[in-house]
């Protein structure tokens, strides 16, 4: 190659790009850890009822003091809601174009959160099953929300989401006689992609199934 | 649509080594996409070209090799490889992971989920030379 060609070379990157955000979420954990607050995040489809259950658990957890880092699209429908119900803060977190939240905008909504006083931290998902998945935020645990609306298939559809979890509920039970449901089959799905997890039942609205879920949660 | 975030970071990558190291053209950008990953290869592709479109890596050859699962059991202890199904709808329709030995749930993933940026091959014109 003569100096008038320039020359051509490699740059070595060796770039994994969700260690990136392994390493965040890790810190998020350890700024949690360091406050002795517990840290859940929720995942589900659109309409599965996550904001519900979030809303449950404050109303049920009188002794605790909640923070909420609410992920949507763009509206701050489900902060409203939220605030309702009695958490101590609510953060907003507009992810714009994006379906899922990663390790860095939980990062921004922690430094917002922490500054008031919390010891538990509810973290809603966008409404999706497979990019969050990816996505670990620092958590202490992950819970899944599955409607019996959704259909039979969720969980076989799906397993990866329920891999990473400790929690799967089964919302809207009462209504699982009117869509042909079959709770036990959703429970074995669960249970195929992740025989760790506690699958509970749950009407979030009515308040069935809430204590089960805090109690899994440790909370 | 998270291969496009994934591939906003990918670029973002690529165009800060490029100016790093003062390139004038990324020729090739290696990658490599783990086959349990829930990205789709060819959506990434196609989303980087767009977003390397007027950047210096406009029209770089964007190679993306799939990376083979390999799994590890904590009933059997089998180590090695699993059946990944080749149906683009995979990518969705995830099933549930099984040992291959013993056929028991919940397998430790040791590769095959990851995403890397392997390599760039770029060039650089000489000092007060045309752009080549």
């Amino acid at each position: 190659m003569t100096a008038g060609e320039g020359e051509t070379f490699d740059i070595e990157l060796e770039e994994n790009l969700l260690a990136k955000n392994r390493e965040l979420a890790d810190a998020n954990r350890g700024r949690l850890d360091e406050r002795g607050i517990k840290a859940f995040d929720v995942m589900g489809a659109i309409g599965s009822g996550k904001t519900s259950l979030i809303g449950a658990l404050i109303e049920h957890l009188t002794n605790r003091r909640v923070g909420v880092l609410a992920g949507d699209l763009t509206t701050t429908i489900d902060a409203d809601r939220l605030a309702k119900r009695g958490a101590v803060s609510i953060v907003q977190i507009n992810t714009g174009k994006e379906c899922h939240l990663d390790a860095n905008v939980v990062a921004k909504g922690l430094d917002e959160v922490l500054q008031h006083d919390v010891d538990t931290i509810f973290i809603e998902n966008v409404g999706n099953l497979i990019c969050p998945a990816e996505f670990p935020l620092g958590s202490h645990a992950r819970v899944v929300v599955v409607s019996v609306t959704e259909g039979p298939y969720m969980m076989r559809k799906h397993p990866y989401i329920f891999r990473e979890a400790r929690v799967a509920v089964v919302n809207k039970v009462d209504l699982a006689q009117v869509v042909n449901a079959d709770l036990d089959q959703l429970r074995q799905d669960a249970l195929a992609a992740n025989p760790d997890l506690e699958v509970v039942g749950t009407d979030c609205l009515g308040g069935e199934g809430i204590p089960q879920v805090a109690a899994a949660l440790g909370l | 649509m998270h291969e496009l975030s994934l591939a906003m970071q990918i670029q973002g990558t690529v165009l800060k080594a490029a100016a790093e190291h003062e390139v004038q053209d990324v020729v090739e950008v290696d990658i490599e996409i783990g086959e349990l990953s829930l990205f789709n290869p060819d959506q990434v592709e196609f989303w980087l070209r767009q977003l390397f479109r007027d950047t210096v890596a406009e029209g770089a050859d964007i190679r993306v090799a799939t990376i083979p699962p390999k799994v590890k059991c904590d009933q059997c202890g089998y180590e090695g490889a699993i059946e990944v199904p080749s149906d683009p709808g995979f990518h969705i329709f995830m099933p549930a992971l099984r040992c291959p030995r013993c056929d028991a749930p919940g397998l430790e993933v040791e590769r095959g989920r990851e995403v890397t940026i392997k390599n760039l091959r770029v060039h650089k014109a000489p000092p007060g030379g045309a752009h080549a």
